[in-house]
């Protein structure tokens, strides 16, 4: 229980001590003790007897007559609430006689209303307006996007081939760079707008909409934006993200309790499997690097040589294999087309000296 | 307890922007069990404010009040857990925070304590009933029912816990739209 709900258990039971008659003066100073204790006490106390005190309307419900010798079972299901299921009709009745004057216990909330007209002198119909507005909010807000499907917009799939690059404009104004082999869906509604990675990986320039998150579901991992640049690149379970611009939440999608939400800011680096997460912040020349795949450009800065054959796999049918680990782990620099494997071989054999062998299917890199 | 100007002042103008307060809350702090924590600090932040002066715009002062309480909080815990702390520093608030609040008045509101009323589990909604609508005592209550006066507080605690949550954080508003406005209109034309 957090401290909050504790405190509000305790003006609860107050409160509802206080309801009965039997309440003494005792009772009273030591509830004066206990609001006087600290300011949580006192608002805690005045939001749940402002409530409990709104409940005496009610009583306009009452019917008119006496309800003191009528059986009430003991599973508590009475009589009464049933009768009004169908609340519409019987209340507009209910009030219709209350508005009356000779009825028994209403003067009460007729001075209430008359108080809350003189503060808001607007007229019904002004009310009904906001009435909707509360409503339409609420829609986008409360429920928001992960419930209400009628808000949800129309689900688009997109999808790039190995060494192909596509740029995607979304509904909201977002943009959107699928790099090579990836597979998403996208969905952008009224009241949010979400985007399965399941695959491969993407670029996202968001439009800034604070009342609809941008949410990127990738692997196990949630990522939430306002606005911003990023990328995240989905491998199997792993996720990686990169921030080019602004603030995003990387999270797991099931709330769990020992993955604590990460926010990653600007040139960071997160990387995430399953539990693992590890941030790294990175200079902002590397994060363009990171992200030259956009312009078609794989760029390598001490990286290893089966780093940026990997690199170069994404983007080619035709693998680039290395056995030897010591040649794997020879560290190389450089700018490349990701289509220019040829390009990329041909700099290994003359500036390293190392073996290629090119067999139609696979390129084999050896001493 | 006699309710202060500083009171009357909290129970009327800020706890009817609660609803909206939870909103921003929830959308910009992701930890669902921190929000009652978060509510508590904000209303005992904005009530000590007001005890030192009073603000002349009621609803401005609650959210940047949430926004300062959220940055707080972001700024202290290591490992922030804010959904959008994002753009926290420029947060920017939606047309919620800026429309001027509704009150809910009449039969609407008759209409909103009946809905949260019949939320309620039934034996508590029970007791709530007969203390609110038949207007009996917790003692007699609890004799028509058959259980003790201690059963009765228990029901009445928790029943107004619960009708503060639905009243207040929950909004039952949504649902009450299409009747409350037939019966205004019903009002305006007769």
């Amino acid at each position: 229980m957090s401290d909050a709900e504790k405190i509000e258990a305790v003006a609860a039971e107050y409160l509802a001590r206080r309801d009965n008659p039997a309440w003494t003066e005792e009772s009273q100073q030591a509830l004066d003790i206990w609001l006087a204790e600290s300011t949580a006490h006192r608002v805690a106390y005045l939001r749940l007897s402002h409530v409990w005190q709104r409940a005496d309307r009610l009583s306009v419900l009452r019917s008119p007559e006496p309800q003191v010798n009528q059986k009430t079972t003991v599973a508590g299901l009475p009589h009464f609430p049933t009768q009004r299921v169908a609340a519409g009709l019987r209340l507009l009745h209910v009030w219709q006689r209350a508005d009356r004057p000779s009825t028994p216990r209403s003067p009460e909330p007729q001075a209430k209303q008359k108080i809350t007209a003189a503060r808001a002198p607007h007229s019904s119909m002004q009310r009904v307006a906001a009435g909707m507005v509360v409503a339409v909010a609420l829609g986008a807000g409360w429920f928001g996007w992960h419930g209400l499907n009628e808000d949800a917009g129309p689900n688009v799939h997109y999808s790039t081939a190995v060494g192909a690059r596509e740029s995607v404009a979304l509904a909201d104004g977002s943009h959107l760079i699928l790099n090579t082999n990836t597979r998403l869906r996208a969905e952008v509604g009224k009241a949010g707008r979400m985007v399965w990675l399941e695959r491969g990986e993407a670029f996202f320039e968001v439009a800034h909409d604070s009342s609809r998150p941008f949410v990127v579901l990738a692997g196990d991992r949630r990522i939430t934006v306002l606005g911003t640049r990023f990328s995240v690149h989905r491998r199997g379970d792993e996720v990686d993200v990169v921030v080019e611009e602004g603030r995003v939440q990387v999270a797991p999608q099931l709330a769990q309790a020992n993955v604590k939400p990460m926010v990653v800011t600007r040139n960071q680096k997160v990387v995430s499997e399953g539990g693992n997460v590890l941030v790294v912040l990175k200079p902002a020349a590397q994060i363009v690097n990171e992200l030259s795949w956009r312009q078609g450009k794989l760029v390598f800065d001490q990286m290893t040589l089966a780093e940026a054959a990997a690199e170069f796999n994404r983007y080619n049918v035709k693998k680039i294999v290395i056995a030897d680990p010591a040649v794997a782990a020879m560290r190389i620099g450089g700018s490349f087309d990701t289509g220019n494997v040829v390009g990329f071989t041909k700099l290994l054999q003359q500036g390293f000296a190392l073996a290629v062998n090119d067999n139609g299917t696979e390129i084999k890199i050896s001493k | 307890m006699l309710l202060s100007e500083l009171d009357h002042w909290f129970v009327s103008e800020v706890l009817p922007l609660e609803l909206s307060l939870m909103r921003f809350l929830r959308r910009n702090w992701r930890e669902e069990s921190d929000m009652l924590d978060l509510r508590q600090e904000v209303y005992v932040r904005i009530y000590e404010s007001a005890a030192r002066a009073m603000p002349d715009q009621v609803k401005p002062f609650v959210f940047t009040t949430a926004r300062n309480l959220l940055i707080d909080r972001a700024r202290r815990t290591q490992i922030v857990s804010i959904e959008t702390v994002a753009d926290l520093d420029t947060l920017e608030f939606g047309m919620d925070e800026l429309t001027p609040e509704r009150h809910a008045a009449g039969r609407a509101e008759l209409r909103l304590l009946q809905m949260a009323l019949e939320a309620l589990p039934p034996r508590c909604r029970r007791v709530v009933e007969m203390r609110k609508i038949e207007g009996l005592s917790q003692r007699d209550v609890a004799a028509q029912l058959g259980i003790t006066e201690d059963t009765v507080e228990r029901q009445v605690a928790n029943g107004v816990r619960a009708l503060a949550d639905a009243l207040l954080t929950k909004g039952v508003q949504l649902k009450t739209k299409a009747f409350g406005g037939a019966l205004a209109k019903k009002r305006l034309f007769s």
